[in-house]
């Protein structure tokens, strides 16, 4: 999610019971970074409206593989949240249900090694919950959070006494790390974003 | 996508679309683009390719940060947003010639090389590509009739647009010698015969010859046109226009009892047209003093038509050189019947810009007076004349020259004139002989006093290097407005003047040049192209000045216009964040060219010693 981070930031990612280790020394060969544009904040009962995906492949993002996909909530009352993520009602009126774009978002995230999102927690929860519901096994992907890599940033920083300290949302960390502005709220835009982010930090946090 | 934060928000995609020569792609090239298009994060000091190293992989065009290139440890160029590096490795598959380090922090758009090389199969991006190959064949086909003496008259019938015979070759020549036939008779297309004939233009040469990467003994007959379209020369310039326009053609034959007699360019067109330059000229010799006023905006209209038209920049300066004598010369004889007959024989010359015929509509009055000997009487008749020229040029749209070179101050007899320009080649200061190299372009555009002996006086010391070294150091007065790392430098408030760091320094080379070859030639191209033949410059060097010249002027009279339409002042500074990132590149490219060649002669002419 690249919107503003909800109070309840602090879930705990052992519920997902993912490998969420980032190997110290290489990186993942295949990373799949995620955003999803939720109608709400609360993982229990946020509907997915649009999910983005691009992988990032040998360090490199792979434009032509980018994907987006519209869903149509259970839940008609879900306009609030369309409204907020630019979507129009009648593209997501004839989107396609969620469990029906679910099994080839999982094997696209079962095919890397790993799943990228910013601020894992919420996207992570959300997709979880969706694969229990519609009865589809969770591929348990190792997780790298954005939000987790700028933490670790600013522990070294800390450390060091250097430099600012780096924003956790999306659009303020592009732009404290000199990453161009994005189009936010744009599922597509967000997953490219948080990809382009991901290559930043991890360069920072190996020099 | 015109202003400066116009991409901030665009993804990858839409930040290539936005990119030339990336926005003339067919939508399947485009497409094709984005699907290999990747994303990199390059850290600040990593050393991305190698001089002489491994063949780029892949197009680097950079979208954050920047990177330097360079070769043996020294500066050469950057590349900053909408830059890109490694396209000579990629299309070549050769290794790169430069060293490229990220400077800092680089956020890099990269395409696969099989990606790119397919994409120039279409040629509007091998355009973009080739810019370089291309600007040099159309150097080499320049119509000279451009130059030649106006048209006096529209012409009805295409009949009278025929001036010259056919240029035809064997059905058996190659592309090589159809460009060498178009370059020794300055036309912009040739003729071979076969049955029926074939046609070759400049733009076959440049779309299906450059473009295509094919070579120079590639068969004429394989890019030539057939049947050539015709009409009888019966047919009126109206109907032949039409005709033009429908099948957008360049070039249209023209056939006498069913024979091919010759072929009209658009170019003849529209020089035949009513609003072209050459009726405003015929006007010019009956307008009356009230009606000077009027005058700038027929000028401008006149050159919007001509830059319109796709008439290089060199051939519309040549033409508003042409219209401003035209101007002069009927404020002179406005002047004169008033004033009654002439003392003296004398000349009015030109001096400066409109001398070199590299006339924009944003120039000063820059003239002077030679008389014979005459007594106090004839002196005042020549000061109340050139006061009231000055006056008419006013009203005309020339301001009057802030240094004062005017006609109204600078007058006097062969002798005086000769002791002036002897002074001046002797002047010890630099910068005196810098401001003074005005009256070095002179040309005279009324009266008919021969003064070729001012030439004399300058040729009688061409060998003499002490002098050739202070000119040299004299033409480094004004250089390309470049930084560190060559960055494009801009004033405080963003904008780079075109003329004070481009097309001066081009004007000072050509002019330095000129004095050692000993040549007389007035205009910077010709003199660049005399200083190839003398060994002053490099073909090369001379190439890329010629060409920077023309990317400056093209600029400056686009801005120009711009300002004019929009009833703005004129000025030659641009906002360098308004210009295109692919406009953005060239003016970049053309100041670091300028900047280097310009070096190089003023250090081989012992200039800096001066300097020093």
């Amino acid at each position: 999610m690249s919107t503003r981070l909800p109070r309840s930031s602090g879930l705990s990612l052992g519920l997902v019971r993912g490998r969420r280790i980032m190997r110290r020394r290489g990186h993942p060969h295949r990373v799949l970074a995620l955003d999803l544009e939720t109608t709400g904040y609360d993982p229990e009962d946020a509907e997915v409206i649009a999910i983005g995906t691009v992988p990032v492949v040998d360090g490199a993002v792979r434009i032509g593989e980018v994907r987006r996909t519209l869903v149509r909530p259970a839940v008609a009352s879900a306009e609030l949240g369309i409204a907020a993520h630019h979507l129009r009602p009648s593209e997501v009126a004839v989107a396609p249900p969620l469990e029906e774009v679910l099994p080839s978002v999982l094997t696209t995230i079962a095919d890397a090694d790993a799943l990228l999102v910013h601020h894992a927690s919420l996207d992570v929860r959300v997709l979880h919950r969706a694969a229990r519901t519609t009865g589809q096994p969770w591929p348990r992907p190792a997780i790298i959070d954005t939000v987790e890599l700028i933490t670790r940033c600013r522990n070294r920083e800390r450390a060091t006494g250097s430099g600012r300290r780096l924003p956790r949302d999306l659009a303020g960390a592009r732009a404290a790390v000199g990453l161009p502005p994005h189009q936010a709220h744009d599922a597509a835009a967000d997953a490219i974003a948080t990809a382009e982010l991901y290559l930043a930090l991890r360069a920072r946090l190996a020099g | 996508m015109t202003g400066p934060h116009a991409h901030g928000v665009l993804g990858p995609e839409g930040f290539l679309r936005a990119l030339p020569p990336f926005d003339r792609l067919e939508e399947d090239a485009f497409a094709a683009a984005v699907a290999a298009l990747e994303v990199i994060y390059i850290p600040a000091d990593t050393r991305v390719l190698e001089r002489d190293g491994a063949p780029s992989r892949h197009l680097h065009i950079v979208r954050k940060g920047t990177a330097l290139l360079s070769r043996d440890g020294v500066p050469a160029l950057t590349a900053e947003v909408g830059e890109w590096f490694g396209l000579p490795s990629v299309l070549g598959a050769a290794r790169p010639e430069f060293d490229v380090d990220a400077l800092d922090d680089l956020l890099v758009y990269r395409l696969p090389g099989d990606v790119v090389r397919r994409l120039t199969a279409s040629p509007a991006f091998a355009e973009e590509v080739t810019r370089g190959l291309a600007s040099r064949l159309r150097a080499t086909s320049n119509p000279a009739d451009a130059r030649g003496a106006p048209i006096a008259v529209a012409m009805s019938t295409v009949d009278a647009l025929l001036r010259r015979e056919l240029v035809t070759l064997p059905a058996t020549a190659d592309v090589g010698e159809i460009a060498r036939a178009m370059r020794a008779e300055g036309v912009s297309s040739v003729v071979l015969s076969a049955d029926p004939p074939a046609i070759v233009t400049t733009r076959d040469l440049r779309d299906r010859v450059l473009a295509e990467g094919r070579d120079a003994d590639t068969p004429g007959m394989q890019v030539a046109s057939r049947p050539i379209l015709s009409v009888d020369v019966s047919t009126s310039v109206t109907e032949a226009r039409v005709r033009m326009l429908e099948r957008s053609i360049h070039h249209l034959g023209v056939e006498r009892d069913g024979a091919l007699a010759g072929v009209i360019s658009t170019g003849d067109l529209l020089r035949a047209d009513a609003s072209s330059p050459f009726h405003v000229q015929r006007e010019l010799a009956s307008t009356p003093a009230a009606a000077f006023a009027g005058l700038p905006d027929r000028l401008h209209a006149t050159v919007a038509g001509l830059l319109h038209g796709g008439l290089s920049p060199l051939e519309v300066t040549r033409t508003v050189s042409m219209l401003t004598d035209g101007i002069t010369r009927r404020a002179i004889e406005l002047a004169a019947a008033e004033l009654g007959p002439a003392p003296c024989a004398y000349a009015w010359m030109t001096l400066g810009s409109d001398a070199r015929r590299e006339q924009t509509l944003l120039s000063d009055q820059d003239h002077a007076l030679v008389h014979e000997e005459t007594d106090e009487a004839g002196a005042t008749w020549f000061h109340e004349l050139a006061s009231r020229v000055v006056e008419l040029l006013e009203a005309a749209g020339l301001p009057r020259c802030p240094g004062g070179v005017m006609a109204t101050n600078w007058s006097g007899t062969m002798t005086t004139w000769r002791q002036r320009f002897a002074g001046w080649i002797t002047a010890p200061d630099v910068r005196a002989l810098y401001e003074t190299s005005i009256f070095f372009d002179h040309r005279v555009v009324a009266g008919d006093l021969e003064v070729d002996t001012f030439d004399e006086v300058v040729r009688a010391h061409r060998s003499d290097g002490v002098l050739l070294a202070r000119l040299a150091a004299a033409a480094g007065t004004s250089r390309p407005p470049l930084g560190l790392f060559h960055r494009v430098r801009s004033t405080a408030d963003g904008t780079v003047d075109l003329k004070a760091g481009g097309v001066n320094p081009i004007i000072a080379l050509g002019r330095l040049l000129a004095f050692e070859a000993g040549s007389s030639l007035r205009a910077t191209t010709d003199r660049l192209e005399i200083a190839v033949e003398q060994g002053g410059l490099t073909p090369d060097a001379a190439e890329q000045l010629t060409e920077a010249f023309r990317f400056f002027q093209q600029l400056r009279l686009e801005h120009h216009q711009e300002a004019w339409r929009r009833r703005a002042p004129l000025s030659n500074s641009v906002v360098l964040d308004a210009l295109t990132p692919s406009r953005r590149r060239h003016l970049k490219e053309a100041f670091v060219a300028v900047g280097r060649i310009q070096q190089s002669t003023i250090h081989r002419l012992g200039g800096e010693e001066v300097s020093r």
